[in-house]
């Protein structure tokens, strides 16, 4: 649980950095991550070569973009049991042999398997990498320019914003419950309604508190929280270059 | 339940995305029409998403199992903020666990707002919970509301998220087995989650009833329990002619299924999902004619060797930039 505010701040300390894909307009990289997620997902089951090509993408882009990839790759953990389940019915499902490689025979299944790991990786790695370039405001600047609704947009922010108190608070009380309790590995089931129970009026509580300091800072439900970036060339050519980078290696594998 | 990008096809998750969006428009609308939310509740929704979030960190044991699992809160919130609102927060709650955590995608957030939103807040809460509780709110109706509720929620999120992936074809499992391997599932977790819910519900009741009590007392929440029963009874009617008709066709799913393992191939041939997902596929799949492929429907050699080599040159690219920065760095 602790780990949701040290996550958060990770990320947020990425996307402050100052390379090239850092400066790029917020709503072109929306754009280049949700077509070439798209592209992704859209090849067959058994075509390999086609996720494997499009590795190049994120490697190159956490390279120009100076992002690490091991902290991406522990994130692209978290995200993997459900595909893996799904592609192990798979590997037991299909069993008749699509490859073979010096008389050792490669099922249907195993390729479907790899395939549907490497769909993930590569989906999970572009949301992330799209995250550790694009701060968070500028994100919400594009949702407003887009007009989605201001009261969504807002709830967004609070969310985030209160995401880390509110874990926290949490993790203290979870601790405090685990030191009363020394025998005991999380919370007992007949707890569980008056544990959360009492986060939620304490929450609720600090909603108070929290609305009230907002409205003695000037705060009302129709001001904008974003500020707006212009659209320059050079963000039209890294759309363009993006794509065609995609593109083709889809198109050749 | 978080459903991932790469569970779907872009048809499906591009369909889910619009439904979702419709609903996300809707719920907008609702809000603004009936002037349901106050300036005051925004932060409450904030802090409301945030519950959940941290909600869904605190892993609780299940008993008898040894296992553990946590809490969805899409009725949790209904309850507390109504459904609106609460269907609002949930879409939020997802939009920051697909770009922060990795949990669901960008292109399967259609899909999750759908299971774990929709269903729960706007379809659930007004249709059942609300109902049962119309005639007052107390410790026992709460109860029974929000076991129940919770209960039929993951149930249809579940089937959902069971029909998402097997029309998106990118699993061998046949129906059958699949339903068969989710329902059960969700069916426990749905009972202890709905303990949870209800004991947490009681708790607030009892300490802060007037929590509760805003958005339930004297307000014409929903239709009422005789229609819900009827509509309840058509839909299960449709299902029902719905599935037997796929049940005669495919008595055993599981035996079907091992036909499949004998190397017939016939799970893949004769599964009308797949068929029909397949097409759907081919009419969308981004360049799908595209060279080195081979005959027996997947890649030739030449054409993996060929992504590998690409992939090895874009890492050595990369490789070479990051080497240059460093020496760049320390000069």
């Amino acid at each position: 649980m602790r780990l949701v505010s040290g996550e958060l701040i990770k990320l947020e300390s990425l996307a402050e950095q100052d390379t090239f894909v850092h400066k790029c307009h917020p709503a072109i990289k929306i754009i280049v991550t949700f077509l070439f997620i798209i592209i992704s997902v859209s090849g067959g089951r058994y075509q390999l070569a086609s996720p494997i090509a499009l590795l190049a993408y994120p490697w190159l882009l956490s390279t120009l973009s100076a992002t690490p990839l091991k902290i991406l790759h522990q994130r692209f953990i978290w995200a993997l049991p459900f595909p893996v389940f799904a592609g192990i019915a798979n590997l037991i499902f299909e069993q008749a042999p699509l490859y073979t490689l010096g008389g050792i025979s490669i099922s249907y299944g195993l390729v479907s398997l790899i395939v549907l790991v490497l769909k993930t990786y590569l989906t999970v790695i572009a949301v992330l990498l799209l995250l550790a370039t694009t701060r968070w405001q500028d994100i919400f600047a594009v949702c407003e320019r887009c007009h989605i609704p201001q009261i969504f947009c807002q709830t967004l922010t609070l969310i985030y914003r209160y995401l880390a108190v509110l874990t926290d608070e949490a993790w203290r009380m979870y601790h405090s419950y685990l030191l009363r309790a020394p025998r005991k590995k999380a919370i007992h089931f007949k707890d569980m309604g008056t544990f959360c129970g009492q986060l939620i009026l304490r929450s609720f509580d600090r909603a108070s508190r929290l609305y009230a300091a907002m409205k003695c800072r000037g705060w009302n439900s129709s001001s904008s929280v974003a500020s707006k970036q212009p659209l320059v060339f050079s963000d039209l050519v890294y759309l363009f270059c993006s794509l065609c980078a995609v593109i083709v290696l889809t198109a050749i594998f | 339940m978080h459903m991932a990008d790469a569970l779907l096809s872009p048809a499906v998750g591009l369909t889910m995305c619009a439904v979702s969006a419709s609903a996300c428009v809707y719920a907008t609308k609702k809000i603004k029409a009936e002037n349901e939310l106050e300036e005051q509740q925004i932060p409450l929704m904030g802090v409301g998403g945030a519950l959940v979030f941290a909600a869904q960190m605190i892993n609780f044991t299940i008993p008898l199992t040894g296992s553990s699992g946590h809490i969805g809160g899409g009725i949790l919130l209904a309850v507390l903020l109504g459904p609106y609102p609460s269907f609002l927060t949930i879409v939020a709650v997802l939009v920051i666990q697909a770009l922060f955590f990795a949990d669901g995608g960008l292109l399967a957030l259609g899909c999750n707002i759908f299971n774990m939103g929709v269903i729960p807040c706007l379809l659930i809460y007004p249709l059942l919970f609300a109902p049962i509780i119309k005639k007052g709110v107390n410790k026992h109706r709460l109860t029974t509301a929000a076991i129940l509720s919770v209960v039929v929620s993951l149930q249809l999120g579940a089937f959902s998220v069971v029909m998402e992936t097997l029309l998106s074809g990118v699993t061998a499992l046949p129906f059958g087995t699949f339903i068969t391997l989710m329902q059960p599932i969700h069916l426990a977790i749905g009972i202890v989650e709905g303990l949870i819910t209800a004991a947490i519900l009681v708790f607030v009741y009892q300490m802060r009833p007037e929590m509760l009590d805003i958005k339930l007392k004297g307000k014409n929440c929903g239709l009422s329990l005789k229609k819900v029963v009827a509509i309840l009874a058509v839909i299960t009617v449709m299902a029902g002619g719905a599935l037997s008709l796929y049940a005669s066709q495919n008595p055993d799913g599981l035996e079907w299924a091992i036909m499949g393992v004998t190397g017939s191939e016939q799970l893949i041939a004769n599964d009308t999902v797949h068929k029909v997902s397949a097409r759907i596929q081919q009419i969308t799949a981004f360049l799908p004619d595209y060279s080195f492929k081979s005959q027996n429907g997947g890649t030739s050699i030449s054409g993996i060797i060929g992504a590998a080599i690409t992939c090895a040159l874009a890492g050595g690219t990369a490789l070479i930039i990051k080497h240059k920065r460093q020496r760049k760095n320390q000069s």
